[in-house]
């Protein structure tokens, strides 16, 4: 199917919650799961195919990634396999500006992403949790993400002992 | 979060290193199960034996992570037999390192035996207790991939008798009495797969003749492998004869390139013959080597420089991709029409001093670090750095005559045996930042400080002064602070004295009110116009970054965004708040000349009130011609 055809259709797309959303096909693209539904139907079919049901995404979210995938569908998006070696450090100031956003957005964002196959926007939203994580002490990240504690005291120490073979001293 | 779904947690937690995932199985028992379970994770691990520890190691058998890397260090046995059998398996890598005795060869020997899946093996500092009668060689080691041995004995190679790597990494020292070599030259024959080579240290290891037994003597077709990356490194080569027949075996499947530390060698020929070479690195600490020599490369993509370049170096290499140079110099204004390729989309610059750079078509991607910019265009610094230096200069002057004018000559000989010599010395140091402005200002500290009758802080700064020279970093800064500090003293002693004094006969104090009036208008000012100054920065960091796309990954090494760390700022500061200080001066200069106008006659002061007022006096008239800048039009 020739993706980059000069006029690019317009797609709507319809979330969990019945809310309906219009982009375009280069846009929509991005999405590996979408992809795969679109180069299903063939040729031709794009025109004749009515709105995506997304039913693993509420209208919140939707927005979220909408405004994404917009923003980078001139884009060369990278492979989940080329996001796999990224040792990673450049991020997008407009990117980074994007995530800023409460937790609860993002996890719906990440598995949003991650059901959407957007493999760059998976990755960008786990890296944001990951730098959260980055040189806290497991107290502190409890209390950010809050987490409750299960351990009991024997198991803890058991892993604080293995723990200590591991930590360059 | 821990309600994600688990191959959500995985890929965020890929992310981190293995200290924050040491700190993430302690949160609770969910991730731990992840962490521990999950290969990708566990695997960042390390198992450190470290220090003779003899704590049980119940822990780890019980454990379900997946360990590959393990790290010995100075430990006086081989880990338990049953520890070994459980992580035999999964490790991949083992580092040995500093032991404060020798080590028994068949304690190695054991120890590498029981882990059949190794890949990598590096020794460091290792001394060996060899046995004349131990022969046996490793034959557990197929997978053997990577073998390093950094100043460590060579004889250890006795042990890799019928191991085939792919990559070697030899640092030779020199051990005491007797002479390893010809074991590292024997297992270098034997190798047919060796296709990456380090080598450093190389200087004994030619003079000594070895060189000839490995590259001459012996019929070269011994040399089965044929290397595809060569790195030498701190290798004062003197004798090059046998280095230049060694490396021609290779010269058609050398990709990368790695040449550190020349001296005495110009490599130019040998560069030149390589056909594929697509990495070329060269630290060039020594000015032996030379583009000039270099004939123009079509296959080269990516090249790393470290020290000064050659005009239209670049010239040399049409389709180069990625550029990274360190400690460049180059002309003000010339960087941009010398450096002048079109196909470079990466380019990374570091502790270097430039003009404009900004004309590569095909730019992409651009890192910058410790930069000193000439000629950009928001700022225009020529005409502006020599009027500051011209207000700094003369009042410099203007101290030195104010000095003589009161004859305060016996202080003057020790300003100058303390502050000559740190001068010098942070000229020295500070490379690029050494320069005439930076130069006067740290010569106007030290008369201010004079002025200051504060011999104390004259040395506590000279100390500063050095350390940062040292130390390299943030020296803008230091100054900038310096100033900051000035300033508020000056305001608070004069408030200080103001309240105590006001009603003693002792001094005419209701100066002092008017001296408080003048430095803190003077601070209000100041801010003001520092506000401003940030903001334009601010305003010139963005326009800058907006050019280029900032989604790199080339350099792993490099933090969140790419900094524009110009230190435009804190030069700005420095020249503003000198100027202030110049004012401060002046006004008290104005004021105590009036106080004593009225009260007596004192001819001193009158004269060096004249001589400030009408130095300023020039310089503004001369500084509102050229009002052409932005800067100018904020400083005045």
């Amino acid at each position: 199917m020739d993706i980059d055809r000069p006029s690019d259709p317009q797609v709507s797309v319809v979330s969990s919650d019945g809310t309906m959303f219009h982009t375009t096909l280069k846009s929509i693209l991005l999405s590996g799961t979408i992809k795969d539904m679109i180069e299903h139907i063939g040729e031709g079919g794009v025109e004749n195919m009515g709105a995506i049901p997304l039913q693993n995404v509420d209208s919140k979210t939707l927005e979220i990634v909408i405004k994404w995938i917009e923003h980078h569908k001139d884009n060369i998006q990278p492979t989940s396999e080329e996001i796999k070696d990224k040792t990673a450090d450049f991020i997008d100031p407009w990117d980074e500006n994007f995530l800023e956003m409460d937790l609860d957005k993002l996890y719906n964002l990440i598995t949003a992403a991650n059901y959407l196959n957007i493999p760059q926007l998976l990755w960008l939203s786990t890296r944001k949790i990951a730098m959260l994580i980055k040189n806290r002490t497991p107290q502190e990240i409890r209390s950010l993400f809050n987490i409750e504690d299960d351990w009991t005291p024997q198991e803890i120490e058991a892993v604080q002992k293995e723990n200590q073979w591991c930590e360059e001293k | 979060m821990e309600f994600l779904p688990t191959e959500i947690l995985v890929k965020i937690f890929t992310n981190l290193n293995d200290k924050d995932l040491l700190s993430l199985t302690l949160v609770n028992t969910i991730f731990n199960d992840i962490i521990s379970s999950t290969q990708q994770l566990s695997s960042k691990f390390s198992i450190y034996f470290k220090n003779n520890q003899q704590s049980q190691l119940k822990e780890i058998l019980e454990s379900s992570r997946k360990y590959k890397n393990l790290v010995i260090e100075n430990f006086n046995q081989i880990p338990h037999l049953e520890v070994l059998e459980k992580i035999s398996q999964t490790i991949g890598k083992i580092e040995i390192h500093r032991w404060n005795w020798s080590l028994d060869c068949k304690l190695i020997y054991q120890l590498l035996e029981s882990f059949p899946n190794l890949r990598h093996v590096k020794f460091i500092k290792i001394l060996f207790h060899f046995d004349a009668q131990f022969i046996e060689s490793l034959i557990n080691l197929r997978q053997l991939d990577t073998l390093e041995v950094i100043e460590s004995d060579s004889r250890i190679f006795r042990l890799f008798k019928k191991t085939q790597v792919r990559k070697l990494v030899y640092d030779y020292v020199p051990t005491g009495g007797n002479f390893p070599i010809p074991d590292m030259i024997k297992f270098l024959r034997r190798q047919e797969k060796l296709e990456d080579l380090t080598l450093s240290g190389f200087l004994a290891f030619l003079n000594a003749g070895i060189g000839k037994i490995i590259f001459h003597n012996e019929k070269l077709s011994n040399v089965k492998f044929r290397l595809k990356k060569i790195c030498l490194k701190n290798c004062p080569i003197i004798q090059t004869i046998h280095l230049k027949i060694f490396l021609n075996l290779h010269v058609k499947s050398l990709k990368i390139v790695e040449l550190d530390d020349l001296e005495n060698w110009n490599c130019s020929n040998f560069i030149n013959s390589c056909e594929n070479l697509e990495i070329l690195k060269i630290n060039k600490k020594h000015k032996s080597f030379s583009f000039d020599q270099i004939v123009e490369n079509e296959t080269v993509k990516i090249l790393e420089v470290n020290g000064p370049v050659d005009k239209n170096f670049l010239s040399k290499f049409p389709n180069l991709k990625i550029l990274k140079v360190t400690n460049l110099k180059t002309e003000r204004g010339k960087f941009d029409e010398e450096l002048n390729c079109n196909k470079i989309e990466v380019m990374k610059i570091e502790k270097s001093y430039l003009g404009g750079f900004f004309k590569f078509p095909k730019l992409t991607k651009l890192h910058l670090k410790n930069i000193r910019v000439m000629n950009d265009e928001i700022f225009q610094t020529d005409i502006l750095d020599i009027f500051v230096n011209i207000v700094i200069a003369i009042s410099c002057v203007v101290s030195i005559t104010k000095i003589c004018l009161f004859k305060h000559t016996r202080n003057i000989f020790g300003l100058f045996l303390v502050s000559i010599p740190v001068i010098f010395l942070a000229y020295i140091k500070f490379e690029y930042f050494a320069d005439l402005e930076n130069t006067l200002v740290i010569l106007q500290i030290f008369f201010f400080l004079y002025f200051l009758y504060m011999p104390i802080m004259l040395l506590g700064f000279s100390t500063l002064v050095l350390l940062a020279a040292f130390y390299r970093k943030s020296f803008l800064k230091l100054i900038n602070s310096y100033w900051w500090a000035v300033l508020i003293y000056n305001f608070v002693a004069s408030s200080i004295t103001a309240v105590i004094f006001w009603n003693t006969e002792h001094l005419s104090n209701r100066i002092w009110i008017i001296r408080i009036t003048i430095s803190s208008t003077v601070f209000l000012y100041q801010y003001m116009k520092l506000k401003k100054i940030h903001h334009l920065s601010e305003e010139f960091e963005r326009q800058n970054s907006n050019n280029i796309e900032n989604n790199t990954n080339e350099f792993s090494d490099l933090p969140q965004r790419p900094i524009y760390d110009i230190n435009r700022n804190e030069k700005n500061t420095i020249f503003s708040l000198a100027f202030a200080h110049t004012l401060f001066i002046i006004s008290m200069n104005g004021v105590t000349f009036l106080h004593h106008v009225f009260n007596s006659e004192d001819i001193n002061t009158f004269s060096v009130f004249l001589v400030y007022t009408s130095m300023i006096f020039i310089i503004f008239i001369l500084i509102s011609h050229t009002n052409k800048s932005i800067k100018l039009r904020l400083l005045f």
